[in-house]
């Protein structure tokens, strides 16, 4: 057995699989329970003035067969008052010692308030804290949530208060809803944060009933904006991971949160810099036992590839992540179409021609067969035949040897500047549009 | 005309300058692609648009390679 522990800022965790601050964690019977499954740490849902919330909060997104591919919701922290969940994380702490239990917590932009509520969740022992300036929908139109992460100066701002107060690691929990995620991960950084968790969810509109005209969820008739989560979201969290990850200034362990589903996923996460993960959608669609699975391949994943502990996985892909100006031009592949796998659908042949590069030709055999083939020397190598094609191994990607060194765009353009612009020559015929 | 085809012939025309010992000196870029300055040792000058994205790659691999025998 591989060891899946974590140590994420000072935060032990006995695997990287964490429940989200979410639903899932509203209740100490819910995260009890969610630790005898064999989750290593939850984070406890968000505390702070208790609110009310609406009736009709969810809403999936199903997509051509695949049951809840994204999920919306526009359920506000929690609901209870802050005595209540104080006595159940301190009960279930007990219970699970050697599980990592933060807690989320979100107050209004002031520095009493936030004073009081570390002082008084660190007094009945909790492993760490999370800062929710993430929380798109309710929260944010009283100030707090989303509309305090999406400032840099008051991300910078309340982690320095909390960070004034608190005895535990400090994890700020940063909104996608922004265009560069790094500029409030590195002022959670500057405010002194222990690490950062992302993403929260985005902005969304789950749909409109086109019967009733009503959106998806409504309340007696009307909607408002919620969070969006689940598989749907997991290439935009990646990204952000990685472009916290590979940023220097940012430089503190990463929470990795975002439609991941299983550990395949999880590994992703870690590979692009992530210590542990936080799941919320996937438990909520198929429940807590969920984390058996996540352990298993995790282990069985580590095992094959000879490692010894997750922690070796840890940020491996990371440089492997750059700028597009910072990509081989020279690098190459082409489709190639199996004759003996291909089961001449089409498909690719009408991605190809209708849009994209035109270069998978139809044709006949001397049987009258139908078959495809690529014309290598057109093909771009743009992956969309073999991304639509039905079945699998039937195109494959081949990469192309290059005779030349690798060149990137920003090669090229210093290159270009080196030479300088030429000068103008004169008189047309010493031109040649070739 | 394919694109390959297209490229192949503003390859062509880049390699018998280079094979006539012209050097690039200067490149323009444009909405219409690239001009590319070519100048001879004897004096003699000419200027090439190069519209392909492959020649446009091909004639920066050149640039790369005269630049490291400067």
């Amino acid at each position: 057995m591989a060891d899946l522990r974590i140590d994420l800022a000072g935060i032990a965790s006995p695997n990287p699989f964490w429940l989200a601050s979410a639903p899932p964690t509203n209740t100490g019977y819910q995260v009890q329970r969610a630790f005898e499954a064999g989750w290593g740490g939850a984070v406890w849902k968000t505390l702070g003035d208790p609110i009310i919330n609406t009736s009709s909060r969810f809403a999936a997104v199903h997509f051509n067969g695949q049951r809840v591919a994204g999920f919306n919701n526009i359920e506000l922290i929690s609901d209870r008052p802050l005595e209540v969940n104080l006595k159940e994380i301190y009960e279930t702490k007990k219970r699970f010692p050697g599980h990592a239990i933060i807690v989320s917590l979100m107050v209004e932009p002031k520095r009493e308030k936030w004073h009081e509520i570390v002082k008084k969740v660190e007094a009945i022992g909790v492993d760490g804290l999370e800062l929710n300036f993430g929380c798109p929908h309710g929260m944010a139109e009283r100030g707090m949530g989303a509309a305090s992460g999406q400032q840099p100066d008051l991300v910078e701002m309340q982690t320095m208060w909390v960070k004034e107060a608190a005895q535990t690691p400090v994890i700020v929990k940063l909104t996608p809803n922004i265009t560069d995620i790094t500029a409030t991960a590195k002022a959670a950084v500057r405010g002194g944060a222990d690490a950062i968790s992302l993403i929260n969810t985005i902005n969304s509109l789950a749909g409109v009933d086109i019967d009733t005209w009503n959106t998806v969820p409504h309340v007696g008739g009307k909607g408002a904006h919620g969070g969006y989560c689940g598989p749907a979201v997991k290439p935009i969290a990646l990204n952000m991971v990685a472009e916290c990850a590979r940023n220097p200034l940012v430089g503190v362990p990463i929470s990795g949160i975002g439609g991941i589903s299983n550990w395949r996923d999880a590994v992703e996460f870690i590979l692009m810099g992530s210590t542990g993960v936080q799941i919320c959608t996937a438990a909520m669609h198929h429940g807590f036992s969920i984390v058996e699975d996540m352990i298993d391949g995790l282990n069985n994943y580590l095992e094959d590839k000879g490692l010894n502990s997750v922690t070796e996985l840890i940020g491996k892909s990371v440089e492997r992540y750059s700028e597009w100006g910072d990509l081989d031009l020279n690098y190459a592949v082409v489709a190639r179409i199996e004759q003996e796998t291909c089961i001449v659908c089409n498909k690719c042949h009408i991605a190809c021609e209708d849009t994209s590069h035109q270069c998978i030709e139809r044709h006949t055999d001397e049987h009258g067969a139908a078959y495809l083939k690529v014309r290598e020397e057109d093909c771009v190598g743009c992956n969309l035949c073999s991304i639509v094609c039905p079945v699998e191994g039937a195109i494959s990607m081949i990469e192309v040897p290059s005779t030349e060194l690798p060149l990137s765009w920003n090669q090229r353009q210093a290159a270009i500047a080196a030479v300088g612009k030429g000068k103008e020559v004169d008189g047309t015929d010493k031109k040649e549009a070739v | 005309m394919s694109a390959y085809e297209q490229y192949v012939g503003e390859k062509n025309k880049i390699d018998a300058y280079i094979e006539q010992q012209y050097i690039i000196t200067g490149v323009r870029e444009g909405l219409s692609g690239d001009w590319l300055e070519l100048k001879h040792p004897g004096g003699d000058e000419t200027a090439l648009l190069v519209e392909t994205a492959d020649a446009r790659k091909y004639f920066a691999n050149l640039l790369i390679k005269q630049s490291r025998k400067v």
